[in-house]
């Protein structure tokens, strides 16, 4: 039985200009343990699913419709209180900006003891000792002098580190990652996927790892679901999914990206166009005005995640890429060169 | 067909909107906004039109002199003061002063803030600190104190008490706009025309100011209704304009004020007409800055 | 694509120091931010070169010393030969049609109160090149050139989205007909799928127009695409330049090895084999950088030997490749590897 269960979610932002449908009936499963990467880029719906999941959606959103099930309750339709509960104790998340997350105005170590106190019942000094343990896992050198600090003492990449130790503090069952790397430089993005790596072993736990970044869905994940326009429009394992990928926005993802690794080449292939209006709604695949391989029936009908390849290899599409069109493995020129 | 050709037809854009259209669209949608606007248009109607509202000069004894005069009652809408003189007119007539103060004193204030608050900021500096000391002192001395001050040494015309109360709102000016151009000094576009090669005074003029200046057009609204009441206040204490031929609410207050519980409406309602027409500003100022945020555009 | 032999920027150890100042009533000099510390490249015409590195490594303001819009302390910088680091400010607006940026923030470079006729025409008006009608039509060729449709002139900033704004500030830095453009981080601000098109654009134009561009960036992947050479900036100085895949193929400096380990590539089976260098700690402050070495407080293979208290030059260490570092060449023969113990950790996963 899946640890998490979403199924048909949908989220609507209400504001005066017009109602935007950010989410149009997301499902996916997460089983114990397991490493799910949502890729996409800004607006396609990423953030707003995972926000929604634990009822921290901003004052214009509402769900309306589907069911996240956790633990034999349907997390969506839990009062206030009991959600309190499970958020941060059971589920907890890690966002971009540590700056932001973060009270400015609190030491770090108050924020950590803070949460220790209030989901595990502990009292001050074991919740002081467990925060220096903690803050020592995530690799601060000089916890227990660190506790004193306040936020604004910290580099981003230490910040972010003191944010995955909050978030763990609880031992949580799943870890939701919100583009945790996005605003730092690139060797200390390389520190801190590596320490969730290495975190998501330690405690077993499972990890939703949301992103724009290809390439690291590419090191950090099991499993990989893209997302466009507020659906999910391809989910499989990882490495199938960059081997085969079957849905044109997959394919043009991975086409229209430089490669550090690829030999200089002609052009890029970009995705002609742009992404669509979520106000508007589309009736056939919101994909369609920019797919090379659409038709008729793609404007006219959406279409639904169906197997294809293997039978954990789901694509939305009437057209999928066909095998032709399939990259050559950059990767098999790389290795051996 | 080239590719950047392909991509620019793929562009749609809709309907042009200019900046102030899409803030004049939001002003209008603002209930708060639209109720100021209709407040201050009565208000704005009553002093132009004075003499053709008033029923009465404001200045005649138009019924019996009494130590109690009479309330709202026929033939007087809001009743007589102790003079015989019909209130309603002379607070319609009180109407044309407050207005007027109330705008040259946020002209003077806005003119001379904006000179001091672009030196101040363009310049920085000693000019900047200079400036800003000045500016300083002036709010730490409590506005009315301030008005009161400069009256007395400048004397108690009409036009010397608009010029006082306009000064008292120098320094915010001036400070809101430094901020602003603070603010916009370092911005990219800024650095873009500086890169271009055009010179400093067109980056101030053309680049700078105009995106500066909205915090000010919603504080200068603001400083209106403050200026109003100022001036009530300055006649409160019997530091008001001294033309008797024009009756300002302040100075109404002022003569009724130990008149409170015999003639109550001597003192409610030139009390409420200083209210209400703040009361306008105070929305329409409102109303603009949520119109005019640029938090608002995404 | 014409690329002429001769460099038509020479920088020659270019320093900016912004001093800091601590106190309110009297501000006193407590030191001074670094930024560029003794920095020396070329740029030859015709070529892109890239120039990377993270947060705090100086290559945003090394691009706009270039274009003297911060001020240099020192050094030299060459354009065509004519010194502009020192030039007088008369003389300058000269040498600014040259020379053009592009800026990073698609939303900040504009600005929002002039339509993208004026925005574009701007530069022409300024240095007297086309008033009016003139240059009304040179507004219309550029929109076209970058690919915006015609109608956009009369329209303001904020009705178009990101990568439509890049492209106008693209159109406003050709309008003088530049020989350099500098572009800071023109791309990441933007959306994956838009980047690919703005940078095909970038690569049309300099085919078509024949220009030059410092192509400033932390995202490695972006950059080696694009770039003819590529040098590494770290802490206010440059670690290594090379040709593009010289440097990708083969780093000799180990900061660029580090950085090139941490790039995340979009393909999982070289993420789950590939080497990772991974640096312990932060960047350190450019305030009070390390002494010797900027680098030796990170690097996997820093010795106790001359590494803390010699700043290494950079040096030819092959054709076309200078690199500073003492020991690039015991590196890479092998004879010093990574230190196990303390400080960096190699992980072959």
């Amino acid at each position: 039985m899946a640890l998490l269960s979403v199924t048909d979610l949908e989220v609507k932002f209400f504001t005066r200009r017009a109602t935007v449908h950010a989410v149009r009936g997301v499902s996916f499963d997460l089983e114990p343990g397991q490493t799910l990467g949502i890729v996409g880029e800004s607006g396609c719906g990423k953030s707003v699913t995972s926000l929604a999941m634990l009822g921290i959606l901003p004052r214009a959103g509402r769900v309306t419709g589907g069911e996240v099930r956790f633990e034999g309750h349907n997390l969506l339709e839990l009062r206030d209180a009991r959600l309190r509960d499970v958020r941060g104790k059971d589920i907890a998340m890690v966002f971009q900006d540590p700056m932001t997350s973060l009270n400015p105005s609190l030491k770090i170590g108050r924020q950590i003891t803070e949460v220790l106190t209030k989901h595990l019942k502990m009292d001050k000094d074991s919740s002081e000792r467990e925060a220096v343990e903690l803050l020592g896992r995530v690799g601060i050198p000089n916890a227990r002098d660190r506790l004193d600090d306040y936020p604004h003492q910290f580099s981003g990449g230490m910040r972010q580190r003191v944010m995955i130790a909050m978030a763990i503090a609880c031992h949580p069952k799943i870890l939701i990652a919100d583009e945790p790397t996005t605003a730092l430089d690139v060797t200390i993005q390389a520190q801190i996927l590596d320490l969730l790596r290495r975190l998501v072993e330690e405690e077993g736990m499972a990890l939703i790892l949301i992103t724009h970044d290809l390439g690291v869905v590419a090191g950090v994940c099991e499993r990989t679901n893209v997302m466009y326009a507020g659906r999910f429009v391809e989910t499989a394992p990882t490495g199938e999914l960059f081997a085969r990928p079957r849905h044109p926005y997959t394919l043009g993802l991975l086409k229209s990206v430089p490669r550090l690794d690829a030999a200089r080449k002609e052009k890029l292939d970009p995705i002609g166009g742009a992404p669509p209006e979520l106000s508007l709604e589309s009736p056939g695949c919101s994909f369609a005005p920019r797919c090379a391989y659409a038709t008729q029936e793609s404007r006219e009908r959406i279409p639904e995640l169906r197997a294809l390849d293997t039978k954990d290899h789901l694509v939305a599409c009437w057209n999928p890429v066909p095998d032709e069109d399939l990259p050559t493995r950059v990767s098999d020129e790389w290795a051996a060169g | 067909m080239s590719i950047a050709e392909a991509e620019a037809a793929q562009i749609s854009l809709e309907r042009p909107s200019g900046l102030w259209r899409d803030a004049l669209d939001r002003f209008r949608r603002n209930p708060g906004a639209l109720v100021g606007v209709f407040l201050i248009v009565v208000f704005i109607v009553a002093a132009l039109f004075a003499p053709a509202i008033a029923p009465f000069d404001p200045q005649k004894q138009v019924g019996p002199l009494a130590t109690n005069p009479q309330g709202p009652s026929e033939g007087y809408l809001l009743g007589l003061d102790e003079q015989g003189r019909d209130l309603f007119s002379r607070i319609v007539f009180g109407a044309r002063l407050s207005l007027l103060v109330g705008l040259v004193s946020v002209l003077v204030g806005l003119t001379f803030g904006l000179v001091f608050g672009a030196l101040a900021g363009y310049l920085g500096g000693w000019v900047d600190f200079t400036i800003m000391r000045v500016m300083d002192l002036m709010l730490s001395i409590p506005g009315l104190l301030l008005a009161i001050g400069l009256v007395s040494i400048l004397g108690r015309g009409l036009f010397q008490i608009m010029l006082a109360v306009g000064i008292i709102q120098v320094p915010i000016f001036a400070r809101l706009l430094r901020g602003s151009i603070l603010g916009q000094k370092e911005a990219d576009y800024v650095l873009a025309a500086r890169s271009v090669g055009v010179p400093g005074r067109k980056i101030l003029l053309v680049h700078i100011l105009p995106n500066s200046i909205a915090p000010l057009i919603v504080q200068g609204t603001l400083a209106m209704a403050t200026a109003i009441i100022e001036v009530a206040a300055l006649s409160f204490v019997g530091l008001g304009p001294r033309d008797p031929r024009f009756p300002e609410w302040g100075t109404i207050l002022a003569e009724n004020a130990n008149r409170l519980q015999e003639s109550a409406h001597l003192v409610l309602f030139p009390g409420l007409a200083i209210v209400l027409c703040a009361l306008g500003i105070n929305l329409i100022g409102d109303g603009l800055r949520e119109a005019i945020d640029p938090k608002l555009k995404s | 694509m014409n690329k002429g032999t001769g460099s038509l920027v020479e920088v020659e150890d270019l320093n900016v120091h912004f001093p800091i100042r601590h106190g309110v009533v009297i501000s006193r000099y407590i030191g001074d931010v670094r930024a560029v510390d003794g920095v020396s490249f070329d740029i030859k015409r015709g070529e892109t070169l890239g120039l990377v590195g993270e947060s705090g490594c100086g290559k945003t303001t090394t691009g706009r010393a270039i274009l003297r819009l911060v001020e240099p302390t020192s050094g030299r910088i060459l354009f065509e030969g004519n010194d502009i680091a020192q030039m007088p400010r008369k003389d300058l607006r000269r040498m600014r049609r040259r020379m053009q940026m592009v800026f990073q923030d698609p939303y900040s470079s504009l600005n929002p109160r002039q339509n993208v006729a004026n925005i574009v025409a701007e530069p022409l008006r300024v240095h007297g090149i086309a008033e009016g009608r003139e240059a009304e039509k040179r507004v219309r060729e550029l929109l076209e050139v970058v690919g915006l449709p015609k109608d956009s002139q009369n329209r303001y900033p904020h009705e178009f989205s990101g990568g439509q704004r890049q492209r106008i500030g693209l159109a406003r830095s050709l309008a003088l007909n530049p020989d350099l453009i500098v572009a800071d981080e023109p791309v990441s601000a933007l959306d994956v799928s838009i980047q690919a098109q703005i940078i095909n654009l970038l690569e049309e134009l300099q085919d078509t127009f024949d220009l030059t561009y410092l192509f400033i960036a932390h995202d490695l992947a972006v950059v080696r695409h694009i770039s003819d050479r590529v040098a590494v900036m770290y802490l206010g100085k440059i670690m290594e330049i090379a040709p593009s895949a010289h440097l990708y193929e083969r780093p000799l400096h180990p900061y660029t090895k580090a950085l090139l380990s941490a790039v995340p590539i979009p393909d999982p089976k070289v993420e789950r084999t590939r080497e990772r260098i991974l640096l312990r700690g932060d960047l350190p402050s450019s305030v009070d950088p390390p002494g010797g070495c900027r680098f030796h407080t990170r690097c996997p293979w820093a010795q106790r030997e001359r590494c803390p208290d010699e700043v290494p030059e950079l040096r030819v260490l092959d054709s076309g490749h200078l690199g500073a570092c003492h020991y690039a060449e015991d590196i890479e023969a092998g004879r010093i590897t990574t230190r196990t113990l303390d400080d960096a950790v190699v992980v072959a996963s």
